[in-house]
C-alpha cells in the first residue's frame, strides 16, 4: 500500500467520522473518487461502528490470554456442549473451533462435529437468527451437503452447530493426492456445482465456498460443509449485506470484498476461483506476502492470468496432471465467465456453468462467449474509473453551472424564474436517475452509471416533453457522461438531440445553451479524432461556437471556445493554435489570478505549441514556470503534475538532455502509479516515457524492459491494433537503434508501420516517425535503396502532415542526403543537405544539435572536395552545433575537430588551428 | 481489563519456571540508556522486565489462587517499583511501561505460539477444554493479531505503538501520549484508526 494511499484513506476516515453518520456515504463519494479507497475507508467506518458496540479488540485479546491460561493450567476428560461430548479438536478457523463429538447420552451412535461459534454478536441475536434459519438449513438434504444436525448454546452461553461429520480432504488436495487428470477433476468438481445448484434452489446460498468447505470422503465423495453459515453468523445480515464479514479473501467476490448484497453470483464466482485453482494448483487472486487491504484490492481490479496461461509455464504442480492445451478455449471461457467482476456478467446460475462444463466435456459449444465487445468496453471504463467518477461528478457540475447561469443572467424576473425551475427540474431527474440506478445508493460502479443514463434516455423519450429547456439540459448532461464513460457515438447522439432542441429555444443565430452544446460536441469529436479523423466536423462545431461566445462577449467562457478551437488547430496549423491559446490567455489573465488552473492550462497548451514549433528553450522556460506553480498549488497527485512533468521531460530530450529528461519523466512514472496502479495505461504511458530516457542514456536492456510492460498493458487496453500500441512497438524498435543493432530494430518498425497504417488516416503525422526510423535502420545496414524509398515516404507524410513537428521533413531531408551519399550520388546529397540545413537552422535556430548533422555532412564532402574556405565557413557558423550533434562520441568529434583544423591550417590560419587543435570551441569564431 | 491480568497471572504460573530479576540497578542503567536513544537498550531490558513480569504474576498466583484482581497498570506498576525504584524519574516510568506494554504482547504470543506447535508437534489429542469460554479463545487469534499488527507498524509504527500501549499494557491515553510525546487528541485519533484497521483486517483473516 503506497504511503499517500495511506494518508489519504486516514484522512478521509476521520473527516467522515465528524459527519453524522448518514451523511457518510454521501460525503465519501463526493470528496474522493477513487472506487479502491472509498471501500476501503467504509470498511474501516464499518469496523469503527461495530467496535463502538463489541470492542472486538480488547475481547479477543482477553479471550485468547485467557485460552492460554486455561490450556496450562487445567484439563478435563468430560467436556460436553448440549448433549453432545467433545472428543478432540478438528481444526480452528475464522469461525471458532471445531471438535469432533459424539452423544453423551448415547441415544445414538453418530458422530458430529460440533463448531463452537464465535462471534462478535450476542448470543441471544445469534440463537435468534439461529431458529429462523435452522429449518431451512436442516431442510437441505442432498447427498454431496453435509447436514445441520443440531444448534443450541452451551451451558456458558457459547453458541454451537453440530453438523454431520465429513471425515475427508479439501477438494484440492484430494485432487491432488489422487492424481486425478483434467476430466476427473471436472466430474468430480460438477458433483460440487450440483450440490450448490441444489441448495440455491432452496433459496439457500453459502457465501464461503473454498476448498476447506468442500471435503472429499475417503471412497470419493464430495460433501460440502457450513452452508449457510455465513449468513448466520453474518452481524449485520437483515439485509444480506454487511462489511465485516468474516469471507476469506482469497475465494471471495468482488461484491462482497465491497459489502453489496450478496446472490447466487457469490457462490458461481467462488466456485470459479476453485474451478480456476482445481485446473491450475494456484489461487487467482492470491500472491505472497499480501495483506488483507491488497487482497480485496485485487479482487477487484485484477484480471488473473487465464488458466492455460498458468499452466503451460509449466511451474505447478497439476501441470503434471493437466495438460494445458485442453484449457485453451473453452475452459479458459468458462473460468473467466465465471470470474467476471460484474456479477451480471457471470454465469446466471451455478447450473449455467455446469452447463457449460458439460458441453466443454461433451465437444459442444459453449453458450458463454468469450469476450464481447461490450464486454471489453466494461473492462476499460473499469479501468478508467476515475473517468467515470468523474462523469458523475460532470453531471453534478452541470447543474451547477445550470443554477449560476441563472443567476447571472437576471435580465428579467421572469426569464430568471424560468431558469430557475428548469435547473430544479433538470437536477430532480439527475437525482432520480441515479437513486433509481443503485438501491444501495451509487457507489460509482461503471455498469450502474451506464444502465442509469440508458434508462433515462430511454424515460427521457417520453418524460418532460413539454419542457424542452429541461429536456435539453438533461440530453446535455448524458451526453458529457457518455462522452466521459467514452461512448462516442452515444455521447454524439444525445449532444446532437440537445442541440437541435437548443435550436428551437434560442433561435438560429445560438445563446448560451447552443454553445455549451456545439462545445461538448467538439470535445466529443477530439476524442473520436485519433480513431476516425473527425478533424473539420470538430473544428466546424468549435468554430460555430466561438461564434456565439464571441458575440455574447463573456471573457472566460470564450477563451474556453478559443481554447476548444485550438484543439482542433494543433491537428493542421501550429500557428493557428497559437493565436488562439494567446488570445485565451490574455482574456483568462483579466479574470483570473495567475496561479489560476485555468490560466496555467492554457500556459501548458502555447508552451507545447512552442516545443512542437521547435522553440525548445522558450518551452522550457515557459513549462518550468508552469510545472512549479503547479506543484505549489494543485494537489500532490493531480494528473496535471503529471502532464506538465512529462512534457518538460520531452522538451529536455528534445534538447538531447536525457537525463535531465530521466528525472522529470521518473516524477511522472510515480505519479501515475501512486493515483492509477501499476495496470493502468497512464502507467503504460509513463513506462514509455521513462524508457525513451533510458534508451537514449544507452542502456538498451532496462528501456526494452520498460517498453514490454507498456506494451502488455497498451495491448491490453486498446487491442493490438491501435496507435499506442504502434508507439511503444516503434520505440522498441529504437532501443536497438540506439544500440546499433540494426537488424533487430527492423521487424519492430515494419510491425510499428503496419499497426499505424491499419489505425490512422492517412497522412497522419505519427505514421512519419517509424519511417524515418527505419530509413537509418536501413541506411545504416546498407540497404539503401529500401532506404531511399522509405525515408521518400516519410518525407512527404512529414510535408503533408501540418501537424508535424517543425524539424520532421528537413531532418528527413538531412537522412535523405546521407543515402544518396552512400549510393554515390554526390551531387543530389549536397541539394539535400543544404536544404536540410537551411530548414532547420530556420526552425531550430543554428545551434541545434540536429543542425549539426547536415553541417557536418556538407563539412565533410567540403573537406573531400578539397573546399577549405567551405570547411571553415560551415565549421564557424555551426561549430555549436557539431559540438553538441556529437554529445558521446569523443572519435566523430575529434574527426570533425582534425578537419576543421586543417582547413584552418590550408586557408592560412595557423593560430585558430592550433586553438582547435587545443579542443577549445571558443576559438573558431570570426577573427 | 481485569480478565487479561488475571489470564496473564494464571497463564505464567502454568509456566512453572521463573528466572530471577537481574539486579536493579542495570534495569535504570539499560532504561537510561534506551531513553537516551539506544535501542539496544530495549532489547537488553526486555528480558529483564519478561522475568520480572512473569515472577510477580506466579508470586500473586501462590498467595491467592483465585486472583481476580490483578489489574495489567498494578502489575507492570509492581515490576516498575521492584526493577526501577521509587525515585525514578517520571518520564522514566512511562518508557517502563512502554517496555512493559512489548513484553506482555510478547508473553502472549510466545504462549500461542508453544501451544499451537505442541498441538502440531504430538499429535497427541488435547482435551484441555472444560471451559467453553475457550472457542472465544483462539490462540491463533492472538498469533493474528500480532501479525496484523506487525503489518500495520510496516505501515506506520506509531499506530501499532499505541495499540500495544492500549491493549498490552493498559495504558490510559494520558499515559500514551506521555510515552510517545503525542497530544492526547492524536493517541485518541490514532488509537481509533489503528483500531479499526485491525478490526477490518482481522475480520477478513
Amino acid at each position: 500500500m503506497a504511503d499517500a494511499r495511506w494518508h489519504l484513506i486516514e484522512r478521509l476516515f476521520h473527516e467522515a467520522l465528524m459527519q453524522s453518520e448518514t451523511a457518510r456515504d454521501g460525503w465519501l463519494d463526493a470528496h474522493c473518487d477513487d472506487a479502491g479507497i472509498r471501500v476501503e475507508v467504509r470498511r474501516l467506518l464499518a469496523a469503527d461502528a461495530q467496535l463502538a458496540q463489541a470492542p472486538l479488540l480488547e475481547a479477543a485479546v482477553q479471550a485468547a490470554a485467557r485460552d492460554v491460561a486455561a490450556s496450562e493450567v487445567t484439563s478435563s476428560n468430560d467436556a460436553r456442549v448440549g448433549p453432545w461430548r467433545l472428543l478432540h479438536e478438528l481444526g480452528r478457523g475464522g469461525m471458532g473451533i471445531v471438535w469432533l463429538a459424539e452423544r453423551a447420552d448415547g441415544a445414538y451412535d453418530a458422530r458430529v462435529a460440533i463448531k463452537l461459534l464465535r462471534s462478535t454478536l450476542a448470543s441471544e441475536e445469534l440463537m435468534r437468527r439461529f431458529r429462523t434459519e435452522r429449518q431451512i438449513l436442516a431442510d437441505l438434504d442432498h447427498p454431496n451437503i453435509a447436514r445441520l444436525v443440531d444448534g443450541g448454546t452451551a451451558l456458558d452461553g457459547t453458541p454451537y452447530l453440530a453438523m454431520e461429520y465429513v471425515p475427508g480432504t479439501t477438494i484440492t488436495a484430494w485432487a491432488e493426492a489422487q492424481g486425478l487428470g483434467l476430466e476427473a477433476r471436472l466430474q468430480l468438481f460438477l458433483r460440487v456445482c450440483d450440490a450448490v445448484a441444489y441448495a440455491h434452489r432452496a433459496l439457500v446460498v453459502h457465501r464461503d465456498l473454498k476448498p476447506s468447505n468442500i471435503l472429499v470422503t475417503p471412497d470419493g465423495v464430495p460433501k460440502l460443509v457450513d452452508f449457510g453459515i455465513a449468513k448466520l453468523l453474518d452481524a449485520t445480515s437483515a439485509d444480506d449485506t454487511t462489511d465485516l464479514r468474516p469471507m476469506t479473501p482469497a475465494y471471495a467476490s468482488p461484491e462482497q470484498v465491497r459489502g453489496e448484497r450478496l446472490t447466487v453470483a457469490t457462490d458461481v464466482f467462488s466456485l470459479g476461483v476453485v474451478l480456476y485453482e482445481l485446473l491450475t494448483g494456484t489461487q487467482p487472486f492470491r500472491k505472497a506476502g499480501d495483506d488483507a487491504s491488497s487482497a480485496r484490492q485485487r479482487i477487484l481490479t485484477t484480471e488473473p492470468p487465464l488458466p492455460s496461461r498458468l499452466v503451460s509455464g509449466g511451474a505447478h504442480a497439476p501441470g503434471r496432471h493437466v495438460d494445458a492445451a485442453r484449457l485453451v478455449g473453452d475452459l479458459d471461457t468458462i473460468v473467466q465467465t465465471a470470474l467476471r467482476k460484474d456479477s451480471v456478467e457471470r454465469y446466471a446460475s451455478v447450473e449455467r456453468l455446469a452447463d457449460d462444463l458439460r458441453r466443454h466435456l461433451d465437444g459442444r459449444p459453449l453458450l458463454a462467449r468469450p469476450a464481447t465487445p461490450w464486454y471489453v468496453l466494461q473492462k476499460f471504463v473499469g479501468r478508467h474509473r476515475a473517468t467515470v467518477i468523474a462523469s458523475v461528478t460532470g453531471v453534478a457540475l452541470l447543474v451547477g453551472a445550470t443554477t449560476f447561469y441563472t443567476k447571472s443572467l437576471q435580465r428579467a424576473r421572469d426569464v430568471a424564474e424560468a431558469e430557475r425551475v428548469t435547473a430544479e427540474q433538470t437536477t430532480a431527474f439527475l437525482t432520480d436517475m441515479f437513486r433509481r440506478a443503485d438501491p444501495t445508493r451509487a457507489r460509482g460502479e461503471t455498469i450502474t452509471v451506464r444502465a442509469a443514463l440508458d434508462e433515462a434516455r430511454v424515460r427521457l423519450a417520453t418524460d418532460l416533453t413539454s419542457q424542452p429547456a429541461v429536456r435539453a439540459r438533461l440530453l446535455q448532461a448524458m451526453g458529457v457522461t457518455y462522452r466521459n464513460l467514452a461512448l462516442f457515438a452515444t455521447a454524439d447522439t444525445v449532444l446532437r438531440d440537445a442541440l437541435s432542441l437548443y435550436a428551437r429555444l434560442e433561435g438560429t443565430a445560438g445563446g448560451v445553451g447552443t454553445a455549451s452544446v456545439l462545445e461538448q460536441l467538439a470535445q466529443v469529436q477530439v476524442a473520436r479524432t485519433a480513431a476516425e479523423g473527425r478533424v473539420e466536423e470538430g473544428r466546424a462545431f468549435a468554430t460555430r461556437a466561438l461564434a456565439i461566445r464571441e458575440r455574447i462577449g463573456d471573457p472566460l467562457p470564450l477563451a474556453g471556445a478559443l481554447r476548444q478551437l485550438a484543439a482542433f488547430q494543433l491537428q493542421t496549423s501550429l500557428d493557428s493554435a497559437r493565436a488562439a491559446y494567446t488570445r485565451a490567455l490574455a482574456l483568462q489573465q483579466r479574470a483570473l489570478t495567475a496561479e489560476h488552473r485555468e490560466v496555467l492550462t492554457t500556459r501548458y497548451s502555447l508552451a507545447m505549441v512552442a516545443l512542437r514549433q521547435g522553440r525548445v528553450q522558450e518551452a522550457i522556460d515557459a513549462l518550468r514556470e508552469v510545472h512549479v506553480t503547479r506543484a505549489r498549488v494543485l494537489p500532490r497527485d493531480d494528473p496535471q503534475r503529471g502532464e506538465s512533468a512529462n512534457l518538460l521531460a520531452g522538451a529536455w530530450a528534445q534538447l538531447g538532455q536525457h537525463d535531465s529528461a530521466r528525472v522529470y519523466y521518473e516524477e511522472a512514472l510515480a505519479l501515475v502509479q501512486r493515483v492509477f496502479g501499476p495496470e493502468h495505461v497512464e502507467t503504460a504511458d509513463g513506462l514509455h516515457n521513462l524508457a525513451t530516457a533510458v534508451q537514449a542514456m544507452g542502456d538498451r536492456d532496462s528501456s526494452i524492459a520498460l517498453l514490454e510492460r507498456a506494451l502488455a498493458i497498451r495491448r491490453a487496453t486498446y487491442g493490438a491494433l491501435s496507435g499506442p500500441v504502434a508507439n511503444t512497438l516503434m520505440t522498441i524498435g529504437n532501443a536497438h537503434n540506439i544500440a546499433r543493432a540494426y537488424r533487430e530494430s527492423l521487424p519492430w518498425y515494419r510491425e510499428a508501420i503496419t499497426v499505424y497504417d491499419a489505425v490512422l488516416p492517412s497522412g497522419h503525422r505519427s505514421a512519419y516517425y517509424p519511417r524515418f526510423n527505419l530509413g537509418i535502420a536501413l541506411n545504416s545496414l546498407g540497404r539503401l535503396a529500401e532506404a531511399e524509398t522509405v525515408l521518400r515516404e516519410a518525407l512527404r507524410v512529414a510535408e503533408t502532415s501540418g501537424g508535424a513537428d517543425a524539424h520532421t521533413a528537413p531532418m528527413t531531408q538531412h537522412m535523405l542526403g546521407e543515402v544518396l551519399r552512400g549510393q554515390g550520388r554526390t551531387r543530389e546529397a549536397i541539394a539535400m543537405y543544404k536544404t536540410a540545413l537551411d530548414r532547420l537552422v530556420a526552425v531550430v535556430g543554428p545551434e541545434s544539435f540536429r543542425v549539426g548533422h547536415p553541417a557536418e555532412a556538407l563539412a565533410s564532402l567540403a573537406a573531400e572536395r578539397g573546399d577549405h574556405a567551405e570547411v571553415v565557413r560551415l565549421y564557424r557558423a555551426y561549430w555549436p552545433a557539431v559540438v553538441a550533434r556529437f554529445p558521446d562520441d569523443a572519435a566523430g568529434l575529434g574527426t570533425a575537430r582534425s578537419r576543421f583544423a586543417s582547413a584552418l591550417q590550408v586557408t592560412g590560419e595557423s593560430a585558430a588551428a592550433d586553438s582547435v587543435r587545443m579542443a577549445d570551441p571558443s576559438i573558431p569564431s570570426p577573427r | 481489563m481485569p480478565s487479561l491480568s488475571n489470564t496473564l497471572a494464571l497463564t505464567l504460573a502454568g509456566r512453572g519456571q521463573v528466572m530471577t530479576a537481574q539486579a536493579d540497578d542495570d534495569v535504570s542503567r539499560l532504561l537510561l540508556a534506551w531513553q537516551a536513544g539506544d535501542e539496544g537498550g530495549l532489547e537488553r531490558l526486555l528480558p529483564l522486565v519478561y522475568a520480572e513480569l512473569r515472577e510477580i504474576a506466579h508470586r500473586q498466583l501462590r498467595n491467592e489462587p483465585n486472583a481476580i484482581t490483578l489489574q495489567p497498570t498494578a502489575l507492570v506498576h509492581e515490576a516498575y517499583l521492584r526493577l526501577v525504584g521509587a525515585d525514578f524519574t517520571w518520564a522514566g516510568r512511562t518508557h517502563f511501561l512502554a517496555v512493559a506494554a512489548r513484553t506482555m504482547r510478547r508473553i502472549l504470543v510466545d504462549q500461542a505460539r508453544r501451544r499451537r506447535a505442541d498441538r502440531r508437534g504430538s499429535g497427541a489429542v488435547q482435551v484441555t477444554m472444560p471451559s467453553l469460554a475457550a472457542p472465544q479463545a483462539d490462540p491463533i487469534d492472538l498469533l493474528a493479531i500480532d501479525e496484523a499488527l506487525v503489518r500495520l507498524a510496516a505501515q506506520d509504527e506509531r499506530k501499532a505503538r499505541v495499540v500495544e500501549l492500549r491493549h498490552f499494557a493498559g495504558l490510559t491515553l494520558e499515559e500514551i501520549a506521555e510515552v510517545l510525546e503525542l497530544s492526547i487528541a492524536t493517541v485518541h485519533r490514532e488509537l481509533r484508526f489503528a483500531t479499526s484497521w485491525l478490526a477490518a483486517e482481522l475480520s477478513t483473516e
